[in-house]
């Protein structure tokens, strides 16, 4: 094992190894990017570095320090353990008394959003303030090896107020620990812990590279290994766990809804199938306006330029040609307002189908009338 | 592994473990025990990471080998099983068998290699007499802060000079400090590592273990801190960072002395905190010719005021502690004369017991705004 086995952004490779070789090593790092790029991996693969028994600026993978470190690299079956071993059922004071800490290494930590739900049936997975005081204890404490090493994923989901209580470790950090925080945005973490960590923004792979670790790493079929690449969009960790099945009926889906919505044919067809989208519970609603985006980017590209090879729905080629005659860069533009709008509005819990249905209404061409309801 | 033990012998050495085992935790080989067999003798060992123990005891061992238990289940099982002998036998998938007489037991054990490293202990450094370490921990511990986010102040600095051995304690708003005469034989540095509170409990479970001429052996290495007493060895991982320089905060001149029993202050204090504020718990000590005047208020109670009759040569003053802070140190004092050293109402006053002079003890204490 080494660092070359990661594929894809290797700038932030090379400035990690950089930092190992010069030993001059942060104590905070903030990892962003979108969901499966490798960020967590990336993580992992330094917190071995930093500690190797063989090597400085990389790590072997055998020692017993790298493989101990390396059993993080599959979670699921800690946080299941850790889990069981807190109790069914715990209460919100159990939760913090004893929070969920993945630890295969004395110094090395991966803190991961606790999935219990309280009461309130919307709580989603969070890092709780107990997971975050745990680490601030720990953090203080010297090294068995080289380094102290806090992964704290999903660093988005911590709410402000305990956010605050992180601030004082990066401020006064020890001088042997590193913290690694772990966000799809950036702009979703205060701006007082953004500023005081060293920013890396991982980008999506390639398509050839996420094939190359599909192959490595699953026993998909050639043919569903280049579909999965498609739609993962450049992020092997989002193809592994693709049913692909489900990602093309969801695309086909939203493009009917995209094409109803434009002829306005259909109201009822299209309201059912705004709805079937909205409260579908396998998918989380914010990837299905991923793939509106994602479309639209393909029409817009299709609009633009009609003979556009690379699309990132191939399999929709025709529908989506047709759609582009159709429609222009104000549709689009429009399109993809209505879209954020809707984003935005979700942090407010507003009614999904609805706000759907809004949205599509609002981009019927031409307009029925121009009073027409749209997301107010 | 196959072993037989007396149940007497693992009792104590199990019990000794539980200080350390952590109860709370989502991490599941942390709550078991690794049992070691080889020689004559099984060497149980105990780890929350950030502190660990290992114990041994003799033992009739059938066939050398390791495994983990479940420690608290095992605790409770041994406490519960009658005198005598109990074997242990290592089966597959890491379960454990536990035979006494013709009771049996199984406990599901897990893999010893998910079982944290434990560092060896390396060429002790200095022997400290158990007792002389156990009582300098209980007149500072108690001062440590309870902050997490003062981290530097959540350990007693032990300070180890040739000729002195001194703990420190501080919250930052009172200090203790402790210091005895005596000589290391090797030592030739200074060393000042930061104990972690939580050591310190388990330092002085073992030092009463260890009876009144018990020696521990003490070692550092870079990130560890090893205290040995015989065959038990605690390690804990040490604190970073820079203890504070307690030595300017020592009052130099405190000229306003005057001498209280021990336990007549300690009662008038108990008694009018009674009726303190319950926010701040300040009491007010006026010092005049007259004596000690003693004096609390609180706007929901009422108010409290005691007069001890002291000789007091200089000039009048008044100043407002926290009862809980003066109550803390009579409480670890030794009994006799306390010298109670202040300057002004601003400056730190200085508690000094006046019995016991072996270890020079000093407790100094912020005032409050009154």
């Amino acid at each position: 094992m080494s660092f070359s086995e990661f594929l894809g952004n290797p700038r932030i490779v090379a400035a990690l190894r950089g930092m190992l070789a010069g030993e001059r090593v942060p104590h905070a790092m903030l990892f962003t990017g979108p969901r499966g790029v490798g960020k967590f991996t990336l993580a992992r693969m330094f917190a071995q570095a930093a500690n190797c028994e063989r090597f400085r600026d990389d790590f072997c993978g055998e020692c017993d320090t790298c493989r101990r470190i390396g059993l993080l690299a599959d979670t699921r079956p800690l946080i299941a353990q850790g889990l069981a071993q807190r109790g069914e059922r715990p209460d919100a004071a159990t939760v913090e008394r004893i929070p969920l800490l993945l630890e295969t290494h004395p110094d090395v930590w991966a803190v991961v959003p606790d999935p219990v739900r309280s009461k309130d049936p919307v709580a989603r997975p969070a890092l709780r303030v107990g997971q975050l005081r745990a680490v601030q204890r720990a953090a203080y404490f010297k090294p068995q090896g080289r380094r102290r090493i806090f992964i704290l994923d999903g660093a988005e989901t911590m709410r402000w107020d305990f956010a605050n209580i992180f601030l004082k470790i990066l401020e006064e950090p020890p001088e042997s620990a590193t913290l690694i925080l772990i966000a799809p945005n950036p702009f979703q973490l205060l701006p007082t812990i953004r500023s005081r960590c060293l920013q890396f923004s991982f980008t999506p792979l390639a398509t050839a590279d996420v094939e190359e670790i599909l192959r490595a790493r699953t026993e998909m079929e050639p043919a569903e290994r280049k579909l999965a690449a498609q739609l993962s969009e450049g992020s092997p960790g989002a193809a592994m766990d693709l049913d692909l099945e489900a990602a093309v009926k969801l695309r086909r889906d939203a493009l009917t809804v995209l094409e109803r919505s434009v002829e306005l044919r259909g109201v009822s067809a299209l309201f059912a199938s705004t709805s079937a989208l909205a409260k579908s519970q396998e998918i989380a609603f914010e990837n299905v306006l991923e793939v509106f985006y994602s479309l639209l980017t393909d029409v817009l590209d299709l609009s633009c330029i009609p003979s556009r090879k690379v699309l990132r729905n191939p399999g929709l080629r025709k529908e989506l040609e047709t759609l582009s005659k159709k429609v222009d860069v104000i549709w689009v533009s429009k399109a993809v307002n209505g879209f954020d709008a809707l984003h935005a509005r979700l942090r407010r819990n507003i009614n999904r189908s609805l706000g759907l249905d809004a949205v599509a209404i609002s981009l019927a061409r031409p307009a029925p009338n121009t009073g027409s309801s749209n997301l107010r | 592994m196959e072993f037989s033990v007396k149940k007497f012998d693992l009792l104590q050495e199990l019990s000794l473990s539980q200080g350390v085992v952590e109860r709370k935790t989502t991490i599941p080989i942390l709550g078991n025990i690794l049992c070691e067999a080889a020689g004559n003798q099984v060497t149980l060992t105990a780890t929350d990471l950030e502190l660990s123990i290992r114990t041994s005891c003799e033992a009739k061992v059938k066939k050398e080998g390791s495994g983990t238990i479940p420690a608290k289940k095992l605790l409770e099982l041994v406490r519960l099983l009658p005198e005598g002998e109990i074997r242990f036998k290592l089966l597959e998938n890491h379960w454990v068998q536990i035979l006494a007489d013709r009771k049996t037991y199984k406990m599901v054990g897990m893999s010893k290699d998910n079982f944290p490293a434990i560092p060896a202990f390396p060429h002790p450094l200095v022997t400290i007499p158990a007792k002389i370490l156990s009582s300098l921990i209980a007149k500072t511990a108690f001062a440590i802060s309870n902050e997490e986010s003062r981290y530097t102040l959540n350990g007693a600095l032990l300070l180890l000079k040739p000729d002195t051995i001194t703990m420190v304690a501080t919250d930052g708003h009172r200090l203790a400090m402790a210091e005895i005469d005596h000589k290391f034989a090797g030592l030739t540095r200074e060393v000042r590592p930061l104990v972690p509170k939580k050591a310190l409990t388990e330092i002085q479970r073992l030092a009463s273990e260890a009876g009144e001429d018990g020696q521990i052996e003490f070692a550092l290495d870079d990130s560890h801190l090893f205290f040995r007493v015989g065959e038990r060895l605690l390690i804990s991982r040490m604190l970073t960072g820079q203890f504070p320089n307690y030595e300017a905060v020592l009052p130099r001149d405190n000229n306003k002395h005057v001498v209280i029993e021990r336990n007549e202050l300690n009662d008038a204090v108990k008694r009018v905190a009674q009726l303190a504020d319950q926010r701040s718990h300040a009491v007010k000590l006026s010092v005049t010719q007259e004596g000690v005047e003693i004096s609390a208020s609180s706007p929901e109670y009422g108010e409290a005021k005691e007069t001890l009759e002291k000789e007091y040569k200089g000039e009048p003053l008044a100043i407002g502690f926290n009862a809980d802070y003066m109550l803390d140190f009579l409480a670890a004092a030794a009994e006799g004369p306390i010298s109670l050293e202040l300057k002004d109402e601003q400056s730190a006053g200085q508690m000094r017991p006046l019995a016991e002079e072996a270890y020079r003890y000093r407790y100094i204490i912020m005032p409050m705004r009154i």
